[in-house]
């Protein structure tokens, strides 16, 4: 999740407004210190959608490295594995996976996709798929001919909406906890007891103008089937 | 919940049903491809030597972010777990969470869980339903649609605040009434206008 910065109301706004963008750059959508060191790891967003242009055709987005500022870039880390994970049969373990990863850096990355396809390992430990691997570029649309289906991996709009920055007063926990100046004792202690009112509430992302990298792969819902 | 649409006509027993089955795969026996339930989720994964070591997981938003504390590494185990392992860990931090900062009833608690875990992110692909709509799958099409997923301008936060502080699992007679709803907390007051969502590939807007 993710937030923005303050409207200065009263004489304490700038204090707190030094500490809404302290935690919004320093905890990105609110992830832990080891994520947020390494932006390439850190998935902010999921989003599975029918396909606008075609009924027949499903919409997999992962959003990843978020809190990228208004007119930046960043590449995708190629020593990342990003995958969605299918379970198909109710167990809580993947059936299928898609696998994307990236090599090079900046505008020149090439973009490989594979899958959906049945994993080597199941689990927290994967190695690549050995085949179907589809090539293209960063911010460039591309198609995957044996799947019927394509790919775009690259800078978009951060599609998130959230007063992140009340969240934080509420439960500043969910913050990086080197942030805190004085972290609660209790870490479940929330420290507000209500959002902001509309009008002051703020989306620190539309009105930040923050971008992250995504990953949209638009496939038949055949290619999900269960035997 | 003022983003969730709830019908008058909706069964009670049948919300009950489609919450508590979660994702129930296709059962067919025949061998014939069907189109049914998925249960979806993302992982990051660092290169460590020939293998990748999953460092980041994410399916359903701000479950993990608001259930798990930072303090006790609960936000942590939750990156690095897998969903088989979720009733043994995300558990624990929604009964927390929901029992101890919300107040809610044991009941309420019990629907939240079985709503939220494990943490994947339930698609029907069966359903002929032109949009998505998050959990829409759990709530059998209570918050807008039965294909379930997470459409880019679902109100994905105050849907889950009215899960958690409001009374959409009453309004859905999933579990009694507690009387413990925190109406100030159950809507950030955010919505997407002002995003550049397109109806054309990639969909997401364009950078800004």
């Amino acid at each position: 999740m993710r937030r923005k910065k303050f409207i200065a109301a009263a004489g304490g706004a700038i204090l707190v407004a030094a500490v809404g963008v302290q935690f919004a750059i320093a905890s990105d959508h609110a992830d832990t210190q080891e994520v947020v060191d390494r932006p390439g790891t850190d998935i902010s967003d999921v989003y599975i959608f029918p396909s606008p242009e075609n009924p027949d055709n499903v919409v997999f987005a992962m959003n990843v490295n978020p809190l990228i500022a208004r007119g930046g870039t960043a590449s995708f880390d190629p020593d990342v594995l990003y995958q969605f994970k299918i379970d198909m049969n109710d167990d809580g373990r993947e059936d299928k996976v898609i696998q994307v990863r990236f090599t090079g850096t900046g505008a020149n990355q090439k973009v490989f996709v594979s899958g959906p396809s049945a994993p080597n390992q199941v689990g927290t430990t994967n190695t690549l798929l050995t085949s179907n691997w589809t090539a293209g570029d960063v911010n460039t649309p591309f198609v995957m001919p044996q799947l019927g289906g394509k790919v775009f991996a690259g800078v978009r709009e951060d599609s998130f909406f959230f007063d992140l920055e009340q969240f934080f007063t509420i439960l500043p926990d969910r913050g990086v906890p080197s942030g805190l100046t004085s972290p609660p004792t209790n870490p479940n202690q929330p420290m507000a007891t209500s959002w902001r009112p509309a009008g002051q509430a703020v989306d620190f992302l539309s009105n930040g103008g923050f971008n992250v990298l995504s990953i949209v792969i638009e496939m038949p819902k055949s290619a999900l089937a269960s035997n | 919940m003022k983003n969730l649409k709830i019908g008058s006509g909706l069964m009670v027993a049948s919300l009950a049903t489609a919450a508590l089955v979660g994702c129930g795969g296709s059962s067919g026996s025949n061998t014939t491809p069907q189109l049914g339930r998925i249960a979806v989720w993302t992982t990051s994964s660092v290169k460590t030597g020939d293998a990748y070591v999953q460092q980041d997981r994410l399916s359903n938003p701000v479950v993990n972010e608001v259930f798990a504390t930072f303090a006790n590494n609960r936000h942590r185990i939750n990156n690095l777990a897998q969903p088989s392992e979720d009733k043994d860990e995300l558990a624990n931090d929604i009964q927390s969470f929901m029992t101890q900062v919300a107040g809610r009833s044991q009941a309420t608690t019990d629907v939240v869980k079985a709503v939220f875990m494990r943490d994947t992110m339930v698609v029907d692909l069966s359903s002929n339903a032109s949009t998505a709509a998050y959990l829409g799958v759990q709530t059998g099409g209570a918050t807008g649609s039965t294909f379930g997923g997470r459409a880019l301008g679902d109100d994905v936060v105050d849907i889950s605040l009215g899960v958690v502080f409001g009374t959409t699992v009453s309004a859905l007679g999933l579990a009694p009434d507690d009387g413990n709803a925190i109406p100030t907390l159950t809507s950030d007051n955010v919505d997407a206008s002002g995003k550049q969502f397109t109806n054309t590939f990639p969909y997401l807007g364009s950078p800004r």
